[in-house]
């Protein structure tokens, strides 16, 4: 821990500990940038599955079976 | 208050601003990409549902094509929302094409729903699903 670094004191089960901001921090960064990525897996998903369904719903618009894709 | 303390306190301040701004940005993030998921979810529900009642023959192939012409640029514009979000860099303000894109969500609805065949009582379930939804959308994406 550097030693001008802001620290909180944490109490647990009767004992205190004291804990660096930035380690703090760079648990938080991991958890945010963990959600992050799930989000963006969904969205890419989506764009794949949003791909078929446009070439679906053209054929079928253009009076192709439902079931013709590319 | 010795000097040191104060400046401390100053960075616990500072620090919880900073880890404010961070959530706030996150959860905006977050709930975009909820409101992304919910509008593909819509969409998807009512091409597999025409296909369906098509399959069935409880619409006609007219009434198919109709359908899915008015589907067609609905699902583009829920694709490029979600291209949109995807591309939105973590931490910076929304983009301000997302609006652009969420305004012509009503619009290309309402048309889609238009052509949704009265008398079926899935279309109708379907039609009140669909505007619920987008509602949504709309309420997470703004």
């Amino acid at each position: 821990m550097n030693a001008n670094e802001a620290i909180v004191w944490v109490e647990v089960a009767g004992k205190a500990y004291k804990i660096g901001v930035g380690v703090i921090e760079s648990i938080l960064a991991a958890l945010r940038s963990a959600g992050v990525e799930a989000d963006q897996a969904r969205l890419d998903e989506i764009h794949a599955d949003y791909t078929a369904r446009i070439a679906r719903a053209e054929a079928a618009a253009a009076g192709g079976s439902p079931t013709d894709g590319p | 208050m010795r000097r040191a303390d104060r400046i401390d306190r100053v960075l616990v301040v500072a620090f919880a601003l900073g880890l404010w701004a961070c959530a706030a940005s996150t959860s905006q993030y977050h709930a975009a990409t909820v409101g992304a998921v919910t509008l593909h979810d819509a969409l998807a529900a009512v091409q597999d549902t025409a296909d369906v009642l098509h399959d069935a023959a409880q619409i006609t192939d007219a009434q198919h094509q109709a359908i899915n012409a008015k589907l067609v640029p609905l699902l583009m514009l829920g694709d490029e929302i979600a291209v949109t979000i995807r591309q939105w860099p973590v931490g910076t303000a929304a983009p301000a094409q997302l609006r652009n894109l969420i305004s012509q969500m009503g619009t290309l609805t309402q048309a889609l729903i238009d052509v949704l065949p009265e008398g079926v009582a899935q279309s109708a379930l379907l039609k009140k699903a669909l505007a619920v939804q987008v509602l949504v959308t709309q309420l997470l994406l703004s």
